[in-house]
């Protein structure tokens, strides 16, 4: 495995609250008995917002405002924290990851987005489990 | 604090009735929801019924007026008075904040006065409605019927969280147990407390210990240790940020294993009587014996942290010989492809040198 051209790997991170759907490269429902899913390898580089101060997205990489403001609505904002006691001040940076399939039905319960049923269940990254 | 009159206040009154029970429920929920620690809300909140009263107080003036002047309700206007005032006068933590008002978008607005409305967001066993009734009795027996012991779906939640409920309780009470436990009471087996932490410590931790870094040799390291292509000069490597950076984790991590290695050696020299036993390394025998982390290696004196914390001696030792493994593969042979960030002392400083590094 080559370094990315920019930006850097990270590994060694933990999902609590959702499973991760790798082939549509998307939140899921964790698996019964699962607490913490393994996540896969994640890009994450510095991108310029024209105004507004810089995020570091998910891999594909935001680049216009618009796009941001798009991404708000169709992925989760998960906070990524170094211990499984959520706090400030361990709290690294966020990520956008994907909340639903495409074409998905919409939620019987109108008001309830995908990102906000991720929200409601915790989900977050945690670079170690105890 | 809810009686009949109370919910014949305000017209029209069917209205009145759903919003109140909703927020009520809405309250009920996130008073339960504290007892999934960190995987409910990041910090515990003591909200209680005055949060509740205020929430009603305004929903009923604004009905109010709003009936007066003949304008629709500000579902808007009461989100952010309960999510963002009257709750969240409490709420400290950004993100907790924002899983709130998810509640609030969630459960006060216009659906609830849909006939057959669900709190729930899936069909399960029991489905938590707004009842349709007009006396207070009638809802409190609603209220009754309603599961004891509340499923975390209803949260939110995934089923796996009532898991994680009973383990952090569980947790809690072996935690409770071993405190209760008597120190001075010497076993069978003949070696005393001390003799067992002093082998343990000779035989098995300091062998174990990784070799110190000398920063003189770091410091040549880093002038030559290549980041991406294009960026410094030959020789001047290490004013690239992500050498800087590494150059600060390498200074933490010899900071942490020389007290360490300084605990350790002092634990021997205590107890064999060559220097004076102070509390402290009684405290770190105790520790070590215990398979507990030594307070003196997680924490500086201020009560800082000055390392990573771990429930067990042993997973703090692995997080240790973890740590210098990556650094020492990165400042001797080369950068590493993808980085294990739970190693650094300082994620957020890794993610701004990154930064620096991909807009030069």
């Amino acid at each position: 495995m080559n370094a990315p051209a920019e930006g850097v790997y990270v590994h060694g991170l933990y999902l609590e609250g959702a499973g991760w759907n790798k082939n549509e490269k998307r939140l899921e429902d964790s698996q019964p008995k699962e607490l913490y899913y393994q996540f896969p390898i994640l890009h994450v580089s510095a991108v310029s917002v024209a105004s507004g101060g810089d995020k570091p997205g998910q891999g594909g990489g935001n680049k216009a405002k618009a796009e941001l403001a798009n991404l708000e609505k169709i992925a989760y904002s998960c906070p990524v924290y170094v211990y499984p006691l959520r706090n400030d001040r361990y709290l690294i940076f966020r990520c956008y990851l994907k909340a639903e399939a495409a074409g998905a039905p919409q939620h019987p319960n109108k008001g309830l987005t995908a990102p906000m049923k991720w929200k409601l269940a915790g989900v977050s990254l945690l670079c170690c489990k105890d | 604090m809810v009686n009949q009159d109370f919910l014949e206040k305000v017209e029209p009154y069917d209205k009145w009735r759903s919003i109140v029970f909703a927020l009520c429920f809405m309250h009920s929920v996130i008073q339960e929801r504290k007892k999934f620690g960190p995987l409910g809300f990041c910090i515990p909140y003591a909200f209680n019924n005055s949060d509740l009263e205020a929430s009603l107080t305004y929903i009923e003036k604004h009905m109010t007026t709003s009936l007066n002047l003949n304008i629709p309700i500000s579902w808007k206007a009461i989100q952010y008075m309960v999510s963002d005032v009257q709750y969240g006068g409490k709420i400290t933590d950004g993100l907790d904040r924002e899983q709130f008002s998810c509640y609030t978008q969630f459960w006060i607005q216009e659906q609830i006065f849909a006939p057959n409305y669900c709190f729930n967001q899936l069909i399960t066993e029991f489905n938590y409605h707004i009842p349709d009734a007009q006396e207070h009795p009638r809802f409190m027996e609603y209220i009754n019927k309603m599961p004891a012991n509340d499923g975390p779906a209803i949260f939110g939640l995934h089923p796996n969280a009532d898991l994680s409920f009973r383990l952090l309780e569980s947790i809690a009470m072996i935690n409770v147990l071993l405190d209760t436990m008597p120190k001075d009471a010497g076993g069978g087996g003949g070696m005393s407390r001390e003799d067992i932490v002093k082998e343990k410590i000779e035989k098995e931790l300091l062998p174990m210990l990784p070799v110190d870094f000398i920063m003189i040799d770091v410091v040549e390291k880093l002038k030559n240790l290549r980041g991406p292509k294009g960026l410094g000069e030959s020789g001047k490597f290490d004013l690239i940020p992500l050498n800087i950076f590494l150059y600060q984790e390498l200074q933490r991590f010899q900071s942490v294993l020389t007290i360490v290695r300084r605990t350790m050696v002092d634990m021997i020299d205590a107890i064999d009587g060559s220097i004076i036993m102070t509390p402290e390394i009684v405290d770190s025998i105790n520790m070590v014996f215990d398979f507990r982390v030594p307070r003196k290696w997680q924490y500086d004196p201020t009560g800082a942290e000055i390392s990573w914390l771990t429930a067990s001696l042993a997973g703090w030792l692995k997080g240790l010989l973890d740590r210098h493994f990556q650094l020492s593969n990165w400042i001797f042979k080369e950068r590493p492809p993808s980085f294990w960030m739970t190693g650094f002392f300082n994620p957020q400083g890794f993610l701004t040198s990154m930064k620096q590094e991909v807009t030069r």
